[in-house]
């Protein structure tokens, strides 16, 4: 998706971060078994977290093996072992990435000669993922967005909100009860948060194309998405994260220290991260969030 | 008719993300795809499929209806009063009420208000900040600005890792010394001794 959901690395412990690397490769080996082999390009840090938060309720596997695979073909890196968690990431995924395509086909964007491409075997995937109702009601949160969208609604939290429902049946798909209401709550303040923090990150752009972002409706003067996004911005999706925070902290950790933190120290510190540099020129952007001072490669 | 929250199993007062939920699940469990090879209980899963559906839109209209009924406009004084009382879904439509051209500042203020209750917070800020922009004097706009923005700056602080003074609310070695000296004055003064070497 967007892959903005990550920790600050400089502050986990070593098992943590190993953990998180491993955690990455082993939801990209579930992708390509159980979607097939062209699927686990969708790889993301946002799937990852996903895989790393119903890691909560699966009985964890700690033991990682080494592995090769083709981004790596030189140095084996650790992998888990397949779980229901990894293997659930991947299934979400692949609907998730179907029906995104089938979205971009109904635009008049760049994408829709791809997503004309692509859309057999994302089809195929998501086929694979036997998730029939998941798909159907993605599918109705999709269209309730473009319907939004073409309507140019002046609202930030309005299409965010059908975002985040959308995320929220993601966390929470196949839980039922006490369960499905804290994972779908995660859900949701994550997606209304991705929503918002994108649409000021393409302030510009969509600016000067004219497309549909409800940042360009309530601030028409550019001045203030000059050098990034201005303070209030800033402050009011740090309160968007607060939501966030307050939802994840219900999640049932049972003294698992490790994946408490990782799923702490993103939402706490990767996310807040994130946006400072929102709305900054894209080349710098990618030094920081990628090779960086905020990554270390183990 | 029967209760259509009873249908739906959810209670009198719950969000409108939980009623969806509520729905969701049962129009799953009643989908006729999971009865496929029994005829019979499909058409029983269709009838209750109707049931569920009518008591959606019944909660839906209902919910909807009530944001709008009423016809007759409210001043800020009572708006404000609802605000207060959280009467947040009337005062949400008296709001919405009022024409686009008699929206002043405190309109603006007021919206925030109710935005921010319902977790609209990112409008909320927008609508906040265009009050500020009108009435740049009032100090009730700004003190509650102020507000966020400091409950925005303080965000994660209570997580360990964003601390960068690790040292806070401790009692250092120096703290230890300063306090036994300070004790041991204090007993000089009342003519005992602490520490008898100073």
């Amino acid at each position: 998706m967007f892959g903005y959901v990550k920790p600050r690395a400089d502050d986990l412990l070593v098992k943590e971060y190993a953990f998180f690397r491993a955690a990455y490769c082993g939801v990209c080996r579930a992708m390509r078994k159980e979607t097939g082999f062209f699927s686990s390009f969708a790889l993301s840090y946002d799937i990852v977290f996903l895989a790393v938060c119903r890691m909560l309720l699966t009985d964890r596997h700690t033991c990682a093996k080494r592995c090769h695979c083709i981004a790596h073909p030189c140095r084996a890196k650790s992998c888990l072992t397949e779980n229901e968690a990894l293997s659930f990431a991947a299934r979400i995924s692949a609907v998730l990435l179907y029906e995104k395509c089938l979205d971009d086909k109904k635009d008049k964007g760049s994408h829709r000669l791809r997503a004309h491409l692509l859309l057999p075997i994302f089809r195929k995937a998501a086929k694979r993922a036997r998730l029939p109702f998941l798909s159907r009601e993605t599918e109705e949160c999709l269209s309730a967005l473009a319907d939004l969208e073409s309507a140019r609604v002046p609202s930030i939290d309005e299409p965010a909100a059908v975002f985040g429902d959308l995320l929220g049946l993601c966390f929470a798909e196949g839980l039922s009860g006490e369960e499905h209401a804290l994972f779908y709550d995660v859900g949701y303040h994550l997606g209304a948060f991705i929503y918002a923090a994108d649409a000021a990150d393409d302030y510009r752009t969509d600016k000067k194309s004219g497309s549909y972002n409800p940042y360009v409706l309530l601030y028409p003067d550019g001045k203030d998405f000059e050098n990034g996004i201005p303070d209030t911005v800033k402050a009011s999706l740090l309160l968007t994260l607060e939501k966030l925070g307050e939802a994840v902290e219900k999640l049932p950790f049972k003294g698992d220290a490790t994946l408490e933190n990782i799923i702490k120290n993103t939402v706490y510190l990767g996310l807040p991260d994130r946006i400072d540099l929102l709305g900054k020129p894209k080349s710098k952007n990618k030094n920081q969030s990628v090779g960086g001072n905020h990554d270390r490669s183990l | 008719m029967t209760d259509p929250y009873k249908i739906l199993g959810v209670s009198r007062d719950a969000t409108d993300i939980e009623i969806k939920n509520a729905y969701r699940a049962l129009a799953r469990k009643y989908h006729p795809d999971n009865y496929a090879d029994n005829p019979d209980m499909a058409e029983l899963a269709t009838e209750k499929m109707k049931e569920v559906n009518e008591a959606y839109d019944a909660i839906t209209r209902e919910r909807k209806g009530g944001a709008k009924g009423g016809a007759k406009t409210a001043t800020y004084a009572e708006i404000r009063t609802m605000i207060n009382a959280r009467r947040m879904r009337e005062a949400e439509a008296a709001l919405s009420r009022i024409p686009l051209a008699d929206r002043t500042a405190d309109w603006h203020f007021l919206e925030s208000l109710v935005l921010m209750h319902r977790g609209y917070v990112n409008d909320a800020m927008r609508e906040l900040e265009t009050a500020c922009e009108m009435e740049p004097g009032n100090m009730e706009y700004q003190q509650a600005k102020q507000m966020f923005n400091q409950r925005a700056a303080g965000y994660g602080r209570t997580y360990y890792g964003g601390t960068t003074n690790y040292n806070q609310g401790g009692c250092s070695s120096c703290d230890v010394c300063q306090g036994l000296i300070c004790a041991d004055c204090c007993c000089e003064c009342l003519g005992g001794d602490l520490i008898s070497c100073c």
